[in-house]
């Protein structure tokens, strides 16, 4: 009886389908990759906090010593910039990307002027506003970005209920 | 004359890329298509913590649904203290550490982009109830 003959120690293995599915799944994940930085605006809210809310009367007393920014579904009202409130319309249809968020930077830039020593601006939303556009107004009242040049504006923005109904109203 | 190709180092880097691909590729963003994060020129990283999540559907705590909305809209029956969601606070209270720094324990908002101020104000007050004093709202980085 002939005996079976077996592969001999150290025979060749044929790599090559190995290599291919490699180098093609390398591209494929690359390509399919989305390199995302998921970033944080730090948000101070503890007027929301019954307890803690200032107020209508406190912030009438306040009102001049503040800056209050409401976002109606028809642009940004701005007050503490000047005498006058300052309007800022969106343009139609005013989804979150017709805001003026470039005027109302330059509204903070003159604002954070006249007020050297705030760091607290408040902002009152409508309801219906999206929270993409209080990310829009948070870029916007924070830093200035002039090419490479930051300039930092209001650190601590105070979000209040209401546009209409709260105190920013009248 | 029979010429030797040894590819072994070759194969070798072509693993451990792949591997390094495959285990830092993040899918998150790509499956959960449900959460739209809008974009913020902010470029602190998110910090770790407490995470509540808020989209049109529901709110979310530790992954789980608390508060079911509709279209971005508050259901007539749903639970509410005040403006706040009362599910929202007894989910968030034993997620708060009572020796958090600085001022206070922080919550991480992953909030949709669609979702209006009128649910997420509602999401801010329950925090608030629940002993939360600071928010950090998550944004996709535009940098």
């Amino acid at each position: 009886m002939r005996r079976r003959e077996r592969n001999p120690v150290g025979a060749n293995i044929d790599l090559t389908p190995v290599l291919s599915t490699i180098v093609h799944i390398i591209p494929i994940v690359l390509i399919a990759v989305r390199f995302v930085t998921v970033v944080q605006q730090p948000i101070d809210a503890r007027p929301l906090h019954a307890s803690e809310a200032p107020s209508r009367e406190v912030l009438e007393v306040q009102e001049h010593e503040r800056v209050v920014i409401r976002i109606l579904d028809s642009g940004f009202r701005v007050r503490g910039v000047g005498a006058a409130e300052t309007q800022l319309p969106c343009r139609a249809p005013c989804a979150p990307a017709d805001y003026d968020y470039l005027a109302l930077s330059d509204a903070m830039v003159s604002a954070r002027t006249q007020h050297p020593a705030e760091t607290q601006v408040v902002v009152a939303p409508d309801p219906a506003v999206p929270y993409e556009t209080l990310m829009g107004v948070f870029d916007a009242v924070t830093l200035r970005r002039d090419g490479k040049v930051l300039r930092p504006l209001f650190a601590q923005p105070v979000l209040v209920n209401g546009a209409d109904d709260g105190p920013a109203s009248r | 004359m029979e010429s030797t190709l040894i590819i072994t180092s070759m194969v070798d880097m072509f693993t451990l890329v792949l591997l390094f691909l495959l285990v830092f590729y993040d899918p998150s963003f790509q499956t959960d298509t449900a959460l739209e994060l809008p974009q913020s020129a902010a470029d602190a990283a998110v910090e770790k913590g407490p995470r509540i999540r808020v989209l049109p559907s529901g709110v979310e705590v530790d992954g789980r649904v608390v508060v079911q909305l509709e279209s971005g809209t508050i259901p007539a029956q749903t639970v509410m203290r005040g403006k706040a969601f009362a599910d929202v606070i007894d989910a968030l209270v034993p997620l708060r550490s009572p020796d958090a720094p600085g001022d206070g324990p922080s919550l991480v908002v992953e909030c949709d982009r669609r979702v209006s101020w009128t649910v997420l104000g509602s999401v801010l007050e329950s925090a608030a109830e629940a002993g939360f004093a600071r928010y950090r709202f998550a944004a996709v980085g535009t940098d």
